[in-house]
């Protein structure tokens, strides 16, 4: 959609242009319009506002206090070294000595020339000292992020290994209830309450639906441990942090749920494992 | 009152947006629980929260002077910023998976529990009145008809683009974008009570 939009097909798009729902295409037209539509754009910002307000509605999680302070102490040193680096450089001075006794015209001419090449010569050096502080800063920011992905991707890596062959590892089977037969494991490292629930063979949820996966203790207390959908070729991964006494665990569930999940299930299970007493 | 408490958002925006670094700290300490919360709930895991939690600020210092209060507020500004980097980690996180496994999942219990999470919070709060506020726009939200918050929740919470969200629910385009608009509206009236009340 790159053609220009008419008043009324944006307003139509503003709600879900505010929940950045838009394609890049409709965002690139919606722009185009707003930079003529100041009505458009006062009721852009209200519904961003509202949009906003979503995520102001969750209960509060605040950061362990330790945590925060650390963060903020590395926000405050990162703009101290950013603003360093980019504040901008004092142009050079004149060349010109000051307190020099009168020239004759055509020294003057010559000295003026001779300054005037050399301050420009300052500035170009100047501005490329800039321009190669300013890449040096990308390239170093950009390098710190490439090796914090990698350190995360690592650690994932190794929490998944670690959730699955740990000493404390067990290991719950759950099986179809249904003529299908999707299949599935449940990795429970009990000394660092991780699980890792593996399934293959899933049907894709229905429409509007999606699955949820649950640990059912033995008082019969059913806790979400996330919803999920299941690749294309039917299989499928969760995990979960969550801790539980070893011998709580009855057994884990799949259901179907509305999308979004459910805060307990409302559909009976068609994956079920019963966790085997030790 | 220091000078510092007495600037608004805007205003410690604008000397972010000169260098000012103070600036910087007293917005984070404004809204880091905010956003926080935002991140750990899009991401389940406190370690990715908090990266996404630095990640924002940092953003927000680097934009600072890009900042324009006629697009929304700054908190929104904010939350914009934050839901859109825990967006991009949970996509990372996703394309990461080995194949064939997938981690379209959520990864904590928290995360999975949306509709808990959703209910008004009885949880002590640091700010009685960003409590109060959750809570009223909390219960604004649970009495919106179910089928628009679905639309809303997919796009803010899942980060579906509006023809996703129709191929997913199995709506007409038009129908998602009516849902969205009536949804967003209904949320309206709570948010500028607050407004109202901190005037």
């Amino acid at each position: 959609m790159s053609a220009a939009l008419g008043h009324d097909a944006v307003r139509e798009m503003l709600a879900l242009a505010a929940l950045d729902a838009l394609s890049p295409s409709e965002r690139r037209a919606l722009e185009a319009h707003l930079r003529t539509c100041a009505l458009c754009t006062r009721e852009l910002a209200e519904l961003r506002d509202d949009a906003a307000s979503i995520g102001a509605s969750l209960p509060a999680r605040p950061m362990a206090p330790e945590r925060e302070s650390r963060i903020r102490a590395r926000l405050m040193a990162r703009a101290v070294a950013d603003r360093e680096i980019v504040t901008p450089i004092r142009q050079p001075r004149g060349a010109l000595p000051s307190g020099a006794a009168p020239a004759r015209p055509a020294l003057v001419r010559w000295l003026w020339a001779a300054a005037l090449l050399i301050a420009a010569g300052a500035i170009a050096y100047d501005l490329s000292l800039r321009s190669v502080i300013q890449r040096l800063s990308v390239a170093r920011s950009e390098l710190r992020d490439s090796t914090t992905v990698l350190q995360q991707r690592l650690a994932e890596q190794q929490a998944i290994v670690a959730g699955l062959t740990g000493p404390g590892v067990k290991v719950i089977d759950a099986a179809a209830t249904s003529a299908r037969q999707p299949y599935a494991r449940m990795f429970w490292d009990q000394p660092t309450n991780r699980w890792t629930f593996v399934a293959y063979n899933l049907p894709a949820a229905a429409p509007g639906h999606t699955y949820q996966l649950w640990l059912i203790t033995r008082d019969q207390k059913k806790v979400s441990a996330g919803t999920f959908a299941p690749q294309a070729n039917g299989s499928a991964l969760v995990r979960a942090t969550y801790p539980l006494a070893s011998d709580s665990l009855a057994a884990i569930a799949v259901t179907n749920e509305p999308a979004g999940g459910s805060p307990q299930p409302t559909t009976t299970p068609f994956l079920v494992g019963a966790a085997k007493t030790d | 009152m220091s000078p510092q408490a007495a600037d608004t958002d805007a205003a410690l925006v604008a000397r972010m947006a000169t260098g000012d670094e103070q600036a910087l700290g007293a917005l984070y300490d404004r809204y880091a629980t905010t956003i926080h919360t935002l991140a750990y709930y899009l991401l389940g895991q406190a370690d990715e929260a908090e990266d996404a939690v630095e990640e924002t600020f940092w953003q927000a210092w680097r934009e600072a002077a890009r900042y324009d209060a006629s697009r929304g507020a700054v908190s929104t500004w904010l939350s914009t910023i934050a839901r859109s980097r825990a967006l991009d980690r949970q996509r990372a996180s996703r394309r990461r998976a080995e194949d064939p496994l997938d981690t379209t999942a959520a990864t904590s219990p928290d995360a999975g529990d949306r509709a808990d999470a959703m209910a008004p919070a009885p949880d002590p709060q640091r700010d009685a009145e960003s409590s109060e506020r959750a809570r009223d726009i909390a219960v604004a939200l649970a009495r919106l008809p179910a089928e628009q918050r679905e639309v809303i929740e997919l796009a803010y919470f899942g980060g579906l683009s509006q023809s996703e969200i129709a191929s997913r629910t199995s709506l007409p385009l038009g129908t998602v974008k009516t849902r969205a608009r009536l949804a967003l509206e209904k949320l309206r009236a709570p948010l500028a009570q607050h407004r109202e009340g901190a005037q």
